[in-house]
């Protein structure tokens, strides 16, 4: 896409605010929470905390950026910052992570959904059905998908306040006790798996130029990363609350056992298909918005004139990574607990921050004319 | 140019039709006619040490041909074994022209000496399989569980259906402890607290009771509480309601005692109740052994008159009397609900839960060897009963004195 088709106000900061929801709360929901539990327990709702936290201050960084050059995206000035030889791979670099985040993420939903509801469909099928909408979501442009996610988003949001309200007759308080039992070490350390998930969202830096009110931008940011940090930590805890510590970190999803619980008399039971369209519709969502980002954030640094050329290749590219990497689910498992965040944080947060240093370093100190010397 | 964007866009929707055909499930779609519905499953251990289940196997053409009379049994009952429950399952799988389907399992049965030997099996295999529902119940059974099958037809056509729904009642009136797989499987693996089960035994009359409450520690049965001491295990459920008891006359004093003649009594029931377990340091000690704490547990219960032969509740000064009584029966129950899990060696009430989330570090000193040594914690229990309602009659019955009485 080049400057000429990109305008201020393609999307509006409620659909940014829906994206950013989307973007954060896939996969976080459907098995890194478990995960989240199974490390650091009933104190999993601090682990979102200090995930929030860290992701809010990645959030101050990327908006201090989006200041100083407005009008561009995040994989576009690095190259401003750091020059073309420097800044051209740290802006391919975001572009390849955002499409790596997205295709673990779609692996992991391809392999849960064959594991729980289609046994004999083989993964690979799901994740190219998957992958196949995302990519003809994408091909019609961001305000499309932008539209499609501000409908879902509260949707979806109701979804899960309606789960927990259904879940509450079987929830005992007492399995939330008792408060820092591990003391705080296990999770702060958990802290940095959702820090991590969250984090994905430096995307909004690909999608500033094209919402234009930069205070906007970041208030809707703050607005979905919430909303995704509500809902994963009430299902967290009501998990908890439910079958205690032990049992809601055994679950491959805290969400499953949750849902198979829910008994409204004989007329409302057995939802997990409904909550199987909604992380379908986060997943859907979520990938489209990565995939676009790594498409247009490619399309700029090899000079491809339209985004959409590179979508059918990036998107093969996605479905094949995941079989590829991940031999099984307790390996796309162990990805998520020990590598990703490593891994994600360094591009997240490390990456970000150095851009951030470079930046202030180069840009002068004194008088009015600090954008134009290094910005647009 | 339109023309291009036409034809872009008919084959965009072509493909996204083809798509959505991936979607109706047909790499994993089982009609309902190719399926067997298991409905109850029996598990134990047969002579040679393989698992031997007992099938409650749904008959669709009776239970569901309308306009058609029904001479079959709308359940049939299959036997099978193997070395692993899974391999058992297989055997029957084998044999069977359409493939068992747990989607609808509403209750599985154990018999008594595999409870004894550990449910680990039995809890993995049917809380891993994705068609199961969490909701399933789990019972132990002293005789064998296809005799518990055979007998249920008394109770409703579709024998696992009833039993569950009778459970289900039970349960909300807390006279059954919870019974669903996952709150058991919770239970087995949480700390402080070991898990409880319900036993289910035949009835005179063709039907079924659950006569007691079975003590696991880990995973395995270790002992039973029946009569007084279930009653008293059933009080720590916390959630006990519409259930009756009555007491003498001469427990309300001796003017009641004097009216009323035998067996004239004062029947009560319970409209709502909790319990509550309290626990604290002594003071003495590191705090890392039982002895160095005090438990106390705590009941209230409100009671309804229901019947009053012994025609005194007019007077105010009856009332505090029968609610000692009342308070003196439900302390009892709980002395011997407590009694029958220590001499068991278990702690189903949750006391090593209680001091875990007040003191977690004094309780990792305490873990490892709380189950044979908890019987040491000094418990206090403390009932509390009142009389909230007697009836839409402000008076009792007054009878005329017969001549020469």
């Amino acid at each position: 896409m080049n400057d000429s088709s990109r305008r201020a106000g393609t999307v509006s900061s409620m659909q940014l605010a829906a994206l950013m929801l989307f973007v954060s709360v896939d996969p976080m929901v459907r098995t890194a929470s478990a995960l989240l539990v199974r490390i650091a327990g009933q104190e999993a709702w601090l682990a979102m905390l200090v995930g929030l936290a860290l992701d809010l201050l990645i959030a101050a960084e990327l908006a201090l950026l989006g200041h100083w050059y407005r009008g561009q995206t995040m994989l576009e000035y690095p190259q401003a910052i750091l020059g073309r030889v420097f800044g051209w791979p740290v802006g391919v670099a975001f572009a390849l992570f955002f499409a790596h985040v997205g295709s673990t993420s779609l692996w992991e939903l391809s392999e849960f959904a064959g594991r729980v509801f289609l046994p004999e469909t083989p993964a690979l099928m799901v994740a190219v059905l998957i992958a196949s909408l995302c990519t003809y979501a994408a091909w019609l442009g961001l305000d499309t998908f932008a539209r499609l996610a501000e409908l879902l988003a509260p949707l979806f949001v109701l979804g899960f306040v309606l789960m927990v309200a259904m879940a509450s007759p079987a929830m005992e308080f007492v399995n939330l006790r008792s408060p820092f039992e591990q003391g705080l070490g296990p999770p702060l350390r958990a802290g940095l798996l959702p820090a991590s998930l969250l984090g994905v969202c430096i995307v909004v830096g690909a999608l500033l130029p094209y919402h234009g009110d930069a205070a906007g931008t970041w208030k809707a940011k703050a607005v979905g990363v919430s909303a995704a940090v509500f809902i994963v930590t009430i299902t967290m805890l009501t998990a908890v609350a439910m079958f205690g510590p032990v049992e809601a970190g055994r679950a491959g999803s805290v969400v499953m056992p949750i849902t198979k619980t829910i008994r409204l008399g004989d007329l409302i039971q057995r939802l997990e298909l409904f909550w199987v369209g909604a992380w379908i519709t986060a997943a859907v969502v979520s990938l489209t918005t990565l995939t676009w980002a790594a498409a247009t954030g490619l399309a700029r640094a090899f000079g491809v004139p339209d985004y959409r050329w590179l979508l059918v290749p990036l998107n093969v590219l996605v479905v094949a990574a995941g079989p590829l990497t991940f031999q099984n689910l307790a390996d796309l498992d162990d990805f998520w607990e020990r590598a990703y965040p490593i891994y994600a944080l360094s591009i997240e947060f490390g990456l970000v921050t150095l851009l951030l240093v470079v930046a202030a370093l180069r840009r002068p100190w004194r008088g009015g004319g600090g954008d134009g010397a290094i910005g647009v | 140019m339109t023309g291009a964007r036409t034809a872009a866009r008919a084959t965009a929707a072509l493909a996204a039709l083809c798509a959505a055909l991936l979607a109706t499930g047909c790499g994993s779609s089982r009609e309902i006619r190719d399926v067997s519905f298991v409905l109850g499953v029996g598990v134990e251990r047969a002579e040679g040490g393989d698992y031997h289940l007992t099938f409650e196997v749904a008959n669709p053409v009776a239970l569901g041909s309308e306009g058609t009379p029904i001479t079959d049994s709308p359940v049939r009952w299959m036997t099978a074994g193997g070395p692993t429950i899974d391999q058992a399952v297989e055997d029957l799988n084998g044999r069977l022209a359409y493939r068992l389907s747990w989607a609808q399992l509403q209750a599985i049965i154990v018999a008594e000496p595999l409870a004894r030997e550990g449910l680990l099996d039995v809890l993995d295999y049917f809380t891993r399989h994705r068609e199961m529902r969490d909701s399933v119940r789990l019972f132990v059974s002293r005789t064998a569980p296809a005799e518990i099958f055979h007998r249920l037809p008394a109770l409703n056509p579709v024998p696992s259906v009833a039993l569950a729904a009778r459970a289900d009642v039970m349960e909300r009136r807390g006279l059954l402890p919870p019974s669903d797989l996952r709150r058991i499987v919770a239970a087995v693996s949480g700390r402080g607290q070991q898990a409880i089960v319900s036993s289910i035994a035949p009835a005179p009359g063709g039907e079924l009771a659950f006569p007691e409450i079975g003590f696991l520690r880990g995973d395995r049965l270790v002992g039973w509480a029946a009569g007084p001491a279930a009653d008293g295990a059933r009080w720590f459920l916390g959630r006990i309601t519409r259930q009756t008891f009555d007491l003498p006359c001469a427990a309300a004093g001796p003017e009641a005692a004097r009216r009323g003649v035998s067996p004239w009594r004062y029947s009560l029931t319970i409209g709502r109740s909790r319990t509550a377990i309290r626990v604290w340091r002594s003071g003495a000690g590191s705090g890392g052994s039982p002895r160095d704490w005090r438990a106390q547990v705590s009941a209230h219960a409100d009671l309804a008159v229901t019947g009053d032969s012994c025609r005194t509740l007019l007077t105010p000064e009856h009332f505090p009397r029968l609610e000692r009584a009342a308070a003196d029966r439900i302390e009892a129950a709980i002395q011997a609900g407590l009694r029958a899990a220590r001499e068991a060696g278990s702690d189903p009430f949750g006391f090593g839960a209680a001091i875990r989330r007040q003191d977690p570090a004094a309780w990792r000193e305490m873990e490892e060897r709380w189950d044979t040594t908890w019987w040491e914690l000094p418990v206090a229990v403390k009932a509390e009963a009142r009389v909230r309602r007697t009836g839409v009659t402000l008076a009792p019955i007054e009878l005329v004195p017969e001549p020469g009485s």
